[in-house]
């Protein structure tokens, strides 16, 4: 039994790559394994945990839930592609501030999906946070220092010169 | 312009202040917050490595008849498979503390005892493949009745589990400390309740991840894995794998994705996967999947506790008898059956009565096998000994605040011996009591609750203590230990950890650890400690954490479990700084020819007291200890490197009245919740949660702030939401995320925290333990608060998780 | 957690797409959102031979409006629906259940056609496109079929659908101005599949109701309307007691069962609060569609 592969095209963090890829391999695999973007976790693989959450075509997608060539031509921002030019997205930074994280597995995949959800809702209540972030499940932090983390870094992000924004 | 937010701390110690007890960003953040942790799954540390996937019982008793895997190894891609057949001789089952313990392999051998044991290995170049393979391995089976529940499987009539043991009790014990059958005679009351804890699971987000690697010219293991400690299981795996104990090595990445115990039991994996790996004759690697990991990982246990409490007509208690009943599932997993025994020091709790029953019991039951899960044990506890005690309250007609009042601990009782030999150091438990009164206003939330009442709501206050366990006596399972087990001539003890710090010739301090955290911030808080002894900044620190008992220093005990860092590792970390202290002063002493007892470490140098012109900063003196050894008198040795052994010395094996203090340090809690129960929808608001502690010194209050509400979500997660389902044949309900509901940000609630730092006279730091504490009192908070609603109703509940559903027949119920 | 072996197949025109469907038939399998296939795929609860990728079609995904109807694609992302102004304006209600669906991220993916092509009972779209008296295009090499809502779900799983069939357009009559609408869920955890799903759509005329649609999902194995209660509201003046006395009756068209996540007893019970509720709801929001 062969492998069935396709080749396909993709830019991840502002890089393009050609690659032949299993048919059903998972685009969460494939960035993990094949580009060594390890970043991205996996934490469930049927689309509740929210842990492989990252940006596809500029929507913060469930990772687990596409296969790799599905992204042939996108354009793909994963967590390693936050950080421009050696600077910290504001999101970063709220969260080490803010103690958004603990052990940090479930750190990438909330990351992005907060951006996301802030392109929605730049200036959210608290209570838009809570719900709006419910789709990404966290084991350690009780959720305490995720909202803040969001709620610090909403005017942050809002003050970013639109070139610099991630999205 | 680059912003590295880890050189701009939110708060600067000043030269008074220190490092230690002030909140900063942590050192772990800057990498993973960029995607740059080191996870398990991110390892490739050999060339060659194969993949595993494991096929599971799909039944929940049954015997293997016969296990046919020949077309699973024709598909181009697999290397190997493991059977149960290939491990009768390369392994022992793993040593169990119990009198009819069944015997515990790393696979099911002859016959599978819960859905999801382990059948067979697929051993592959890649998890596709391999997986491809499992659908070819036909598992002829003849299927057996099952037990799952725990008064069931005690019964003469029940499915017996491991026949050779003649019964599914895997050890009971019962022991009275004081006159307990006195005080129950002599009581003016005495309340009985029957309470059940679901089985529940803190699930960290991570799964479990192996790399075995058999090292077959060395008769050796190599183990990567995220394992959280204590090492003691380290003697489990070495004597199941049959090899010595420096032959196995065992390696944890410094990043590890939650553990909250569930991690400690990852051992039987390891030992799986090594095995395959034996078998294939290359390295492999084990991801866990998430359906793997809710049904084949650990949990806590399902527990029905009948308790009996008896108490004098003004609530003074006497005497509790405990009869506990702990579902272990399929295998007793060490640390199992230290369910049972894990709290023993504080059987008693908070509380000053001296008359203590604990019947004991371990059941096997064929559900997945347990293991420590945050709070160990302590949020079953407490849920029976605070729903018994707000019972009392309710039956004497007295409040329950006044209740507990009446029964705490008073500062002047301690020290304070339990009567089940726990050694509480020092507190004011009544101030902590009184500062979460007086931040609640709680005469006026009666006020209020009454208000409510009238209006026609279901209002509930209710309260739980709790003194929360850190920093676990490896001796404890002592107490269980059967009467003829050779083990009682080689008692155990202490909680020990250890440190190395090396200063380089640069003057580049970095700490070496084996504390194998899972995202308590250990390099963080080392910093700290080291950045006050030596006067520099913690973000100059390089902290190794993670684990590697080939290279590192390490002892039984260590591990990051049992909330024990900040009462351990803190203070060996402490002890290798003064050692590196010593050194570089008599160093100094010789350069600056003068006497040690003159000199100080100020800010990086070592500086003499009298005169502070005279000083050598610690990176000269580093360069020179390293370049130009020659120089220095021969009593000094060369190098820099200092390990320290820390171990609580309050924690001493069982004594001979079998009382044993089970834990090196207790933290005091009090928790306070008001909530509602809808109306129409039968849901449960949490309209209020406060909580106050005594934790001992604080090292870092974010970290502290983070573990609490941390341990609160777990704490509400199992009494609302999560619940790990099986039905009467063993198949599990909730194997996947869309059953075993989680709860989200939307579901969390803010806490308010009230601290109160009596430091510990114990550690040189003065710290206990957090991290558990929460998860241990909110059950008995939010169980208490909603009884308290359903009072004028006369009607409880005491099981968990309390759902819409359940607080709907139940009113409805009462209704009648 | 890995799929098993396929091949996938990225038409770029819907008529590739339907004979390669025709061709593969039972073996191929179309995936758009990939947000409930994917999990049984990752899970080898579904090991299709061939997926047909829909998502590289262009003219499948689009929001428009067509005399009195909303025309919808069947590519169309639950994220697009909750999002457009055309169905903000014309069936709000549409939009809503769009927005109940899961997460953000969910809803970027997940199109209105694969959440009615899978017909979980416990789905969201099916609730709405039955209150709105929506009907359902499909297409094969055969021509093209049109189903009222009513006709196209046949219960867990199952629709009228053929296996060369592909979901091409849904289709919602505008809703008049002067229609009050409602639409809620019932979820364990917020973004959890609803326990129960309550869809209602109310025209009063001369203090009268003269229409009234109402759906509750995720109680039986079919989602269907409550049509004898409809019936009971039409000709009477909206009234507290009135939604009450049609809620109760809502109950007797239930056959809920007992699971892990709440008892019968708990769901018939909850039926009635939310279609009660549900009914309030719509009643205040009369003359308040496209506002
Ligand atoms: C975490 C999570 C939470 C969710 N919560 C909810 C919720 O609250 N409410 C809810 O309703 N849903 C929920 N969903 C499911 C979601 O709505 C799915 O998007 C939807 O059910 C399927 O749409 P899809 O486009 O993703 O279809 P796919 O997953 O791609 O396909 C689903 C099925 O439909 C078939 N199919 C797809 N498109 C077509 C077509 N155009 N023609 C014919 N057949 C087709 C496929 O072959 C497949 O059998 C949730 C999903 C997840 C992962
Ligand atoms: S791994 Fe993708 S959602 Fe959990
Ligand atoms: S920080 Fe550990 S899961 Fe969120």
């Amino acid at each position: 039994m062969q492998e069935n592969t396709h080749t396909m095209n993709i830019t991840v963090n502002g890089v393009n790559y050609e690659k032949e890829v299993p048919v059903r391999k998972l685009l969460s695999d494939f960035l993990r394994e094949d580009l060594g973007l390890t970043g991205t976790h996996v934490g469930c693989e049927h689309g509740v945990c929210g842990a492989c959450t990252l940006f596809v075509n500029g929507e913060a997608i469930r990772s687990c839930l596409m296969f790799a060539i599905q992204a042939d031509g996108a354009d793909v921002t994963t967590i390693e592609g936050l950080e421009r030019n050696g600077e910290l997205h504001p999101m970063q930074e709220s969260f080490s501030e803010c103690h958004g994280l603990q052990c940090g597995f479930c750190t990438p995949g909330m990351m992005m999906a907060a951006i996301d959800f802030l392109k929605h809702n730049p200036n959210p209540t608290e209570q838009e946070v809570k719900e709006g972030m419910s789709g990404n499940i966290c084991r350690c932090t009780g959720y305490k220092g995720i909202v803040d983390s969001v709620l610090k870094a909403a005017p942050l992000i809002s003050k970013l010169e639109t070139k610099s924004k991630v999205f | 312009m680059s912003i590295d937010i880890q050189s701009k701390p939110t708060e600067t110690p000043s030269k008074d202040k220190k490092w230690v007890g002030s909140k900063l960003n942590r050192l772990e953040d800057k990498r993973l917050i960029r995607g740059k942790g080191n996870y398990m799954e991110d390892l490739k540390p050999l060339p060659n490595i194969h993949h595993a996937a494991i096929l599971r019982s799909p039944h929940g008793h049954a015997r293997i008849k016969k296990i046919d895997y020949t077309k699973a190894i024709d598909i181009p891609g697999v290397r190997s498979v493991l059977v149960g057949d290939d491990i009768r001789d390369w392994v022992k089952p793993f040593p169990v503390v119990a009198d009819n313990p069944g015997k515990y392999f790393p696979m099911a051998i002859d016959k599978v005892r819960y859905v999801g044991e382990p059948v067979a290995v697929v051993i592959a170049e890649n998890q596709y493949v391999a997986e491809d393979a499992l659908d070819l391995i036909n598992v002829e089976y003849e299927a057996l009745s099952a037990t799952v529940n725990i008064e069931e499987a005690i019964s003469e009539e029940a499915p017996l589990l491991h026949e050779e043991e003649g019964t599914n009790v895997a050890i009971q014990r019962n022991t009275k400390f004081g006159n307990v059958d006195e005080a129950f005679e002599e009581a003016d009351t005495v309340v009985k309740e029957r309470v059940v804890f679901n089985r529940f699971t803190c699930m960290p987000l991570e799964t479990y991840g192996v790399i075995g690697h058999w090292d077959s010219s060395n008769h050796a293991a190599n183990i990567w894995c995220n394992f959280q400690g204590p090492f003691s299981m380290h003697a489990v795996m070495a004597k199941a794998l049959g090899v010595v104990p420096n032959k196995l090595r065992i390696m944890v990445p410094s990043d590890v994705g939650g553990g909250f115990g569930i991690k400690i039991t990852i051992y039987p994996y390891s030992c799986l996967i090594t095995l395959a790996s034996r078998k294939a004759g290359v390295p492999v690697k084990w991801i866990e999947d998430r359906r793997e990991n809710l049904i084949g990982s650990s949990s806590g246990t399902d527990r029905v506790t009948y308790m009996e409490m008896a108490a004098k007509k003004d609530g003074t208690i006497t005497g509790v008898r405990y009869k506990i009943m702990d579902s272990v599932g399929a295998y007793i997993r060490p640390p199992e059956p230290g369910t049972i025994f894990r709290p023993y020091g504080n059987y008693s709790g908070p509380y000053k009565f001296r008359n203590v029953e604990l019947d004991l019991t371990a059941v096997m039951t064929n559900k997945v096998p347990t293991g420590p899960n945050r709070g160990y044990s302590c949020g079953q506890l407490y849920h029976a000994l605070e729903r018994t005690v707000d019972k009392l309250a309710h039956t004497l007609n007295i409040d329950p605040v006044d209740l507990r009042r009446k029964n705490i601990l008073e500062p002047s009782q301690f020290p304070y011996t339990t009567p089940t030999g726990g050694y509480y150091d020092v507190g004011d438990y009544p101030a902590v009591l009184n500062k979460l009164l007086k931040s609640a206003d709680y005469k006026q939330l009666l006020k209020k609750q009454e208000e409510m009442r009238k209006q026609g709501r279901h209002v509930g206050i209710g309260i739980s203590l709790a003194v929360d366990p850190a920093a676990s006596n490896m001796g404890y399972m002592d107490v269980g230990t059967p009467k003829d087990h050779s083990n009682k001539e080689r008692p155990k003890s202490g909680s020990s950890e250890a440190a190395t710090i090396t200063i380089d010739y640069g003057g580049g301090i970095t700490v070496t650890l084996n504390t194998a955290p899972q995202g308590q911030g250990h390099e963080t808080v080392a910093a700290q400690i080291v950045a006050d002894q030596f006067g520099c900044s913690p973000y100059d620190i390089l902290v190794t954490t993670g684990s590697d008992t080939g290279t590192r220093a390490w002892t039984i005990a260590s591990g990051a479990y049992s909330s024990r860092f900040s009462g351990t590792a803190a203070n060996a970390i402490l002890m290798a700084c003064e050692g590196l202290i010593v050194k570089m002063k008599k160093v100094a002493s010789h350069l600056m020819e003068c006497s040690t007892e003159n000199l100080d470490v100020i800010d990086g140098k070592v500086v003499h007291k009298e005169d502070a012109q005279l000083s050598m900063s610690l990176k000269k003196l580093a360069g020179i200890i390293h370049w130009n050894p020659t120089i220095l008198p021969d009593e000094i040795s060369n190098g820099l490197t200092h390990t320290s052994y820390f171990s609580l010395d309050s924690v001493k094996p069982v004594d001979e009245n079998g009382r044993v203090n089970s834990s090196g340090l207790y933290s005091f809690a009090v928790d306070l919740a008001l909530v509602e129960i809808d109306k129409k929808t039968f849901e449960l608001n949490i309209l209020k949660y406060y909580m106050a502690h005594d934790i001992g010194k604080s090292l870092n209050p974010q970290i502290v702030e983070g573990q609490l509400y941390g341990g609160m979500l777990h704490g509400l997660a199992n009494t609302l939401y999560e619940e790990m389902v099986y039905d009467k044949n063993g198949q599990i309900l909730t194997g996947t995320l869309m059953d075993y509901t989680c709860p989200t940000s939307a579901e969390s609630i803010d806490l308010e925290i009230d601290h109160l730092e009596t430091p510990s006279t114990l550690t040189p730091l003065g710290a206990r333990g957090t991290g558990e504490v929460a998860t241990m009192t909110v059950p008995a908070a939010l169980t208490n608060a909603v009884n308290d609603a359903l009072k004028p109703y006369n009607v409880v509940i005491n099981d968990l998780p309390i759902t819409p559903s359940k607080l709907f027949s139940i009113l409805k119920e009462a209704e009648k | 957690m890995k799929p098993s072996s396929f091949e996938m197949y990225t038409p770029n025109n819907i008529e590739d797409a339907l004979s390669l469907l025709d061709k593969h038939g039972d073996e191929a399998k179309i995936i758009t959102g990939g947000q409930s296939l994917v999990p049984t795929i990752n899970m080898r609860l579904a090991t299709p031979k061939s997926l047909i990728d829909l998502n590289r079609i262009d003219g499948l995904r689009y929001i428009k409006k067509e005399d009195n109807k909303i025309l919808i694609g069947g590519v169309t992302r639950h994220h697009d629906l909750e999002t457009s102004s055309l169905i903000k304006e014309h069936c709000p209600l549409l939009g809503l259940a769009a927005g109940c669906i899961g997460h953000l991220a969910i809803r970027y993916r997940g199109t209105i056609g694969g959440s009615l092509a899978h017909a979980d009972p416990a789905a969201t779209l099916p609730v709405a496109l039955l209150t709105l008296d929506g009907k359902v295009k499909t297409t094969s090499v055969n021509g093209v079929r049109e189903f009222d809502a009513e006709e196209f779900f046949y219960g867990i799983f199952t629709t009228a659908m053929e296996e060369n069939e592909i979901l091409t357009e849904v289709e919602i009559p505008i809703v008049p101005k002067e229609a009050g609408y409602s639409f809620s869920t019932l979820t364990r955890i917020h973004g959890d599949f609803p326990l129960l799903a309550v869809g209602v759509l109310m025209e009063v005329e001369e203090e009268k109701i003269v229409k009234a649609r109402l759906t509750v999902g995720g109680i039986n194995p079919l989602t269907e309307r409550i049509v004898d209660v409809e019936e009971m509201l039409i000709g009477k003046k909206p009234s507290d007691e009135l939604f009450y006395e049609a809620a109760q009756s809502s109950k007797d068209f239930m056959e809920p069962e007992s699971d892990i996540s709440a008892s019968a007893e708990y769901r018939l019970h909850m039926v009635g609060v939310y279609v009660e509720e549900a009914l309030k709801n719509a009643w205040q929001n009369i003359g308040k569609v496209g506002n």
